[in-house]
């Protein structure tokens, strides 16, 4: 009974260890690729799955969920010779278990140099201001470009997202200056705009009223003469009435010129000679 | 030393629980005929030996062949596995020529994105017009294989 206790025993454990390995759950997202004396044989799916222990080997347990891939930052010069901080993010999927396993020796890292290199390549190709405004169409050419190589690892690129174009730090202050020594120049340009209009605007105010200044003139000048004509034909050939009106004039205005305060002058009649030919009875010329 | 039920009892019950530790819904089946063993001694105490043996072997094969045969659930969900998006029905919009001077693919529209992308490039073993309705076959890398439905 002994004896034949250790052999059932042995036989127990045996038995559960075979079970055991023979028997695998696969969780849902997951799939395992297994080798049958070193050579791919099956996939297990998931749920509940028999193998051969003795023969078979469960060599990778694959997860076929979307994988999300980080890229990591990287410099990235292009073709106006400016540097560039650029970064990603990947989701890839793997869609041939078996391709990717024998494909190649690590396909996330593999897909990860592969996008990071095709985008200094497509980067390269563009010229500052375009690498930082065109964002999808670095995303579309970046999935083209990555096609040709995923198809041999067994893998789809979902989509590959650009998190982030920016200038490296001296590019990023270069561009500052840049942008403030625009603004100083449109200020500038603006101000001196200013000027030469209100210049203008003052020029034609001088203008306009030296012109209005001369119209003015020119109807007043009118005006006299229109006057002194009226005045002339009233008087016809008759000149005593003026000769009178003169006189007073005169007279008054001599009056006006004795009453000033600073009179300390003797103001002769302007027609002293006038009076004196008068005086000798000479006839006038 | 005479067998009794509740060895049965037990012997189940630490199959039961060896199961819970390997968790391959395997040993289960040995467990429920062990304690199916034990039930039976209970009801008729003068069974063999060898009768306890065979009824327990016998009990746990046909649960298990019954189990592996009719009772697995079929898939609930493709979702999350490689072969998620074979079977989806798309329309062509450009057609699939004969390979020739160009590339033969053409382009294939989904209602719904499928795998992030409405229009995937495909190819086809056999030339097929554009509009026509087509199932997808595999999925190599960016490419989709698509067949008429």
């Amino acid at each position: 009974m002994g004896e034949l206790g250790f052999f059932v025993i042995a036989l127990f454990v045996f038995a559960a260890v075979t079970v055991a390995k023979g028997v695998r759950i696969v969780a849902q997202g997951e799939e395992w690729v297994v080798e049958r004396l070193g050579k791919y044989h099956t996939t297990l799916l998931p749920g509940l799955n028999v193998i051969i222990p003795y023969l078979d080997q469960v060599r990778y347990k694959l997860v076929t969920k979307d994988i999300i891939l980080d890229v990591q930052e990287q410099e990235v010069i292009t073709r106006d010779n400016a540097v560039i901080l650029t970064n990603a993010i990947a989701f890839i999927k793997i869609t041939d278990p078996v391709k990717a396993v024998y494909g190649v020796t690590d396909f996330s890292e593999a897909i990860r140099n592969m996008i990071m290199t095709t985008l200094r390549s497509i980067i390269g190709e563009m010229n500052l201001d375009e690498a930082l405004s065109n964002r999808d169409a670095i995303k579309a050419r970046l999935r083209e470009s990555i096609a040709d190589e995923a198809i041999d690892w067994g893998l789809t690129v979902k989509s590959v997202e650009i998190q982030d174009i920016k200038p490296s730090e001296s590019m990023q202050r270069a561009m500052e200056a840049q942008a403030s020594a625009e603004r100083e120049r449109k200020a500038t340009v603006t101000r001196a705009e200013g000027t030469k209009q209100s210049t203008i605007l003052n020029a034609e105010a001088q203008l306009q009223a030296a012109r209005l200044q001369a119209e003015a003139q020119v109807t007043l000048a009118t005006a006299s003469a229109e006057a002194i004509k009226r005045v002339a034909v009233a008087l016809g050939s008759d000149d005593a009435p003026v000769r009178y009106l003169l006189g007073e004039k005169y007279i008054q205005t001599l009056g006006s010129l004795a009453t000033s305060e600073n009179a300390k002058t003797v103001v002769l009649p302007a027609d002293l000679q006038d009076a004196l030919r008068g005086m000798f009875g000479r006839p006038r010329v | 030393m005479q067998i009794l039920w509740w060895h049965w009892m037990v012997l189940g019950m630490g199959l039961a629980l060896a199961e819970l530790a390997l968790f391959s819904f395997f040993i289960i089946w040995f467990a429920v005929g062990a304690l199916l063993v034990g039930v039976a001694l209970l009801a008729l105490p003068g069974l063999s030996f060898t009768a306890q043996i065979l009824l327990w072997t016998a009990a746990s094969i046909v649960m298990t062949v019954l189990w592996f045969k009719f009772f697995r659930h079929v898939n609930k969900t493709r979702s999350g596995q490689a072969d998620e998006a074979l079977g989806e029905i798309g329309v062509l919009v450009s057609a699939i020529e004969p390979v020739g001077s160009a590339s033969g693919r053409g382009e294939v529209r989904f209602q719904k994105p499928i795998m992030g992308a409405e229009r995937w490039a495909c190819l086809a073993d056999e030339p097929i017009a554009a509009g026509t309705r087509v199932k997808v076959l595999a999925v190599d890398g960016q490419f989709l294989k698509v067949g008429k439905t």
